[in-house]
């Protein structure tokens, strides 16, 4: 056999402190290793539940990890993938390389070949039964062939990937009682039979890893043992979206399946009960959203969760929230579009849908989930402002953050909840007639709210343009009046710490500023990392509140940079688009110019693209590292 | 005890005068005092149209919402707030044509509450096109000259087959009876369907003589089929409660489960 390198290591910042995101550690820089491994079956094959076997088994060695699965657009049968990349330090995104790649099945991997990064240093491992190789597919290091299926059929079995299980989990150095654990919990619903066989099967494939192993040093050395180990969580952004949304006070959710959303629904479908709330699969999202605002209406914090075409839907309910000023909480879980679009991958295109989708002039709230973890933190933050504030307030996820699964340590409690809105005052003479001012002008913008079973409040809260009395109104002064309380309300929002993280407290002085929303941050700061390694330093910025921007702060940033480079994962480049918007050559609010890196999905971006893209706007530097080398 | 006209709200009609919708607004009030309906606890919903205007005029709390989604807000807040009485209404155009959908699932699901529909056969807000009622050859609108051309939609019918279980038509040149209709809707439990002709004399002045065509039957029963046979050979101008039959109102009473913690299904 050939001497065999391990992969260099890799260096990863501790990505985002998933404990609480707001208190985020930044210095110094953890090192630590990683590594990703990729199973490929047809459908059916059963590889997804290898990597999340694989994934528990992980943490249970003490490990972090991710996996993202990938699906074909068939239902049940097609093309599926379990990408898990795994690390001695909390593991955010999926990384720019592939080190072992296992396939049992041949058939259909173009569908996902671009998906899936072979490279010179990934190590192949094909089942004898995988049929025939691709063409034009990158040389591996080294290719295996090993016959998983005969081992799985001799044993009494067809789950040829309980025997891939086992494999990698044996070169993982994984003891036969955490495999044994991580099977059992995935097959906890099946016969006892069922899971004695299965266990079987991974142990005849941890026994083959003994006799041919995978031909490269694993070089993730498990930690110690520690207690904390069985405190930490596996979930996904979906689930922590649900989680999020009930601590802060969720009761009422209404909506219509769609991928890749449909798990936010039936996560919180298992648990609304058990604190006395509802949730209702409406007829489509019209009904959804409707549903939603009429719960939020009778002061029960409501929240419904789609993907673009749903959202596209309920975009005029959107606005009858904000006219209205019923609290309401819209999760938008992206996916590749236009239109149907690519219903299963990720993709940041719907920016201008939840930004600009409103008709009129409604001024509403967008946050983006800047990674798994924070999915759980922004929810919570969504459902305060919308019931503080009483209006609309979109979150921004997709498909990468919310399907997901990953290890982390377990996380604090968000500490938002929806405020109980109601007070009274407001009660006012005119004209010899008791009213209830629900839309009384204030300061703050934000109105008295009497809720519905309150003596003394009774309105009619409208989508009709209305005085401060609810009464409907055409009159100039009053759309004036009431449009400026609307905008007015949201102001003292960009003043929250919240607003985006970053990747230091210097915020970009004398260093290039890499600007990014949503799952790209996770990407991003790992780009960083491995930037200061060839000694280029830049700071990153995620921005989980994209409206109203907080533009002074975003303009005081790239003023200190060197430059500033906005990457986005849509064709359009719509959030640079918007960024721009705001610069009003000549005017106070002139922002510095800008160069923006934006493509659209399904490809996940990588560190490594983000790097290259940096590198181009740093000649000098690429040429000393260049030089460096020779 | 609460005297119909203190259930007004003071805020003035948009209406013409004539309009039928100014009999459902009293028919309201009096089903109101006759039920001693505290306002504070009554939530009138709509969607959009001359006949959504309503909730504005009543003294309770009210949500004028976007057209054709009266039934969804509605049918949001009573589940959100049961201890509510939600009595959802709007126009034909609204409830039939853009709110099609909401109607079925909403007879379906049999939440607890009330739809008036206020049918004037006719898109008043909009001056005057056709709605899903109206009549096949009626060809007073620029937009469709030559009439809708297109069977009219038979609501109570469409409501029994999609579960409503309780359906009735009323007339708003009979407040008292529609009065009377109203508060049994209000009492049933479970989805309660009231269709109203009511006139719209701007848009279609034939309807005028409604007055001496509308006809009351007496037919109520629990028996879908007998009812459907009443309602196939209905000529759209009956009156009365035709179909009353309680079943199980949604949601369903699930025995409340422990609390538990949410974050348990997370660790390991
Ligand atoms: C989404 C949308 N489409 C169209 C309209 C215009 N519109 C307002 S009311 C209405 C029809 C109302 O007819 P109906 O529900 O029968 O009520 P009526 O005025 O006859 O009482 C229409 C089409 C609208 N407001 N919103
Ligand atoms: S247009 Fe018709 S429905 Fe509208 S207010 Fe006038 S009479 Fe009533
Ligand atoms: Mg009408």
């Amino acid at each position: 056999m050939d001497t065999i390198v391990g992969p260099g290591r890799l260096f990863i910042r501790r990505a985002a402190n998933v404990t609480d995101i707001s208190q985020t550690e930044r210095e110094p820089q953890n090192q630590m290793t990683s590594l990703t491994i990729a199973m490929v079956g047809s459908g059916g094959a059963g590889v997804v539940a290898s990597g999340e076997m694989l994934l528990r088994a992980a943490a249970g060695m003490g490990l972090y990890g991710i996996l993202r699965k990938t699906f074909g657009p068939q239902i049940r049968g097609g093309e599926s993938a379990a990408i898990v990349r795994l690390g001695t330090e909390v593991v955010a995104n999926l990384g720019s390389e592939l080190e072992v790649l296992l396939v049992l099945d041949w058939n259909n991997f173009q569908r996902f070949a671009d998906e899936i990064p072979i490279s010179e240093a990934t190590v192949l491992i094909q089942d004898l039964q995988a049929g025939e190789h691709p063409q034009n597919l990158p040389e591996p290091r080294q290719t295996l062939t090993l016959d998983f299926l005969g081992l799985a059929k001799s044993l009494g079995s067809s789950h040829s990937n309980l025997a891939l299980l086992g494999y990698v989990a044996d070169w993982l150095g994984c003891p036969s009682d955490i495999i044994d654990s991580a099977i059992r919990h995935r097959l906890r619903e099946h016969s006892q039979e069922t899971i004695e066989l299965a266990i079987t099967v991974a142990l005849g494939g941890a026994q083959l890893q003994q006799d041919k192993p995978i031909p490269l040093q694993p070089i993730l050395s498990a930690p110690e043992k520690t207690n904390s180990i069985g405190k930490r969580w596996i979930a996904n952004g979906n689930q922590l979206i649900g989680l999020g949304a009930l601590e802060a006070g969720i009761r009422f959710v209404a909506a219509y399946p769609i991928t890749p959303a449909s798990d936010v629904l039936e996560w919180m479908a298992g648990e609304i009960e058990s604190v006395g709330g509802h949730l209702v699969q409406a007829e489509d999202e019209l009904a959804a959203v409707n549903m939603t605002i009429g719960a939020g209406f009778g002061g029960i914090p409501a929240m419904t969760a789609t993907s673009g075409p749903g959202m596209a839907l309920m975009s005029e309910a959107m606005g009858l929230a904000v006219a209205s000023e019923t609290p309401l909480v819209v999760v938008d879980v992206m996916r590749g579009g236009p239109s149907t679009g690519i219903p299963t991958k990720s993709e940041q295109s719907d920016f201008n849908l939840a930004v600009y989708g409103l008709h009129g002039d409604a001024p509403h709230v967008v946050l983006s989930a800047l990674s798994v973890a924070d999915c759980h933190f922004t929810a919570g933050w969504a459902t305060g402002i919308a019931t503080e504030r009483q209006t609309l307030v979109v979150v921004l996820s997709d498909q990468f953050l919310g399907q997901s699964s990953q290890i982390m340590p377990p996380l604090a409690n968000t500490n938002f909840s929806a405020s109980a809105a109601q007070q009274l005052e407001g009660d006012t003479e005119v004209d010899g007639t008791q009213r209830y001012f629900r839309y009384l002008d204030t300061d703050s913008g934000i109105s008295p709210l009497a809720l519905p079973g309150q003596p003394g409040g009774m309105f009619t809260a409208d989508g009709l343009e209305h005085n401060a009395a609810a009464v409907p109104s055409p009159k100039a002064a009053d759309h004036e009046q009431q449009l400026a309380k609307r905008l007015r309300k949201l102001d003292s929002l960009v003043e929250s710490e919240h607003w985006a993280e970053h990747s230091s407290e210097q915020r970009g002085q004398g260093s290039m500023l890499l600007i990014c929303w949503g799952s790209l941050y996770q990407v991003a700061l790992e780009a960083q990392d491995k930037l200061r390694e060839k000694g280029i330093d830049i700071v990153v910025m995620g921005i989980r509140l994209l409206s109203p921007l907080p533009l002074e702060e975003i303009k005081q940033a790239m003023q200190q940079a060197t430059q500033t480079l906005v990457i986005e994962q849509n064709q359009l480049g719509q959030f640079a688009h918007y960024l721009r918007s705001f610069d009003r050559q000549g005017q106070d609010a002139a922002l510095p110019p800008f160069h923006q890196y934006c493509r659209p999905g399904p490809t996940l971006f990588t560190p490594a693209e983000i790097v290259t893209q940096i590198q181009a706007l740093i000649p000098d530097q690429t040429a000393t590292e260049g030089s460096a080398r020779q | 005890m609460m005297l119909p006209k203190e259930y007004k709200s003071g805020v003035k009609p948009i209406w013409c005068p004539g309009c039928g919708h100014f009999a459902v607004l009293n028919a309201i009030t009096k089903a109101f005092a006759a039920l001693e309906q505290a306002p504070e606890n009554a939530v009138l919903v709509s969607g959009i149209g001359c006949s959504s205007r309503l909730p504005a005029y009543i003294n309770s709390y009210g949500f004028h919402g976007v057209h054709g989604r009266a039934l969804p807000v509605a049918a949001g807040l009573k589940v959100a707030r049961p201890d509510l009485n939600v009595i959802a209404m709007g126009g034909d155009g609204d409830g039939f044509s853009i709110g099609g959908n909401h109607f079925l699932h909403a007879c379906r699901r049999n939440v607890d509450i009330v739809y008036v529909v206020m049918d004037n056969e006719v898109y008043g807000m909009t001056k005057g096109q056709a709605s899903p009622t109206t009549p096949e050859h009626w060809e007073h609108s620029k937009l469709t000259p030559h009439g809708p051309e297109v069977r009219p939609f038979q609501p109570c019918a469409i409501a029994l087959a999609s579960g409503a279980s309780f359906i009735a038509r009323g007339y708003s040149g009979d407040p008292n009876g529609l009065a009377h209709m109203l508060f049994e809707a209000v009492q049933h439990q479970g989805f309660a369907f009231i269709q109203v002709l009511s006139q719209c004399p701007t848009f279609c002045p034939e309807q005028v003589g409604w007055k001496k065509t509308v006809h009351l039957e007496d037919t109520c029963t629990d028996d879908p089929v007998q009812a459907a046979a009443f309602l196939h050979g209905d000529d759209g101008l009956a009156k009365g409660i035709f179909y009353r039959r309680p079943r199980p109102t949604w949601p369903v009473q699930h025995q409340s489960t422990e609390p538990v913690n949410l974050r348990k299904g997370f660790e390991l």
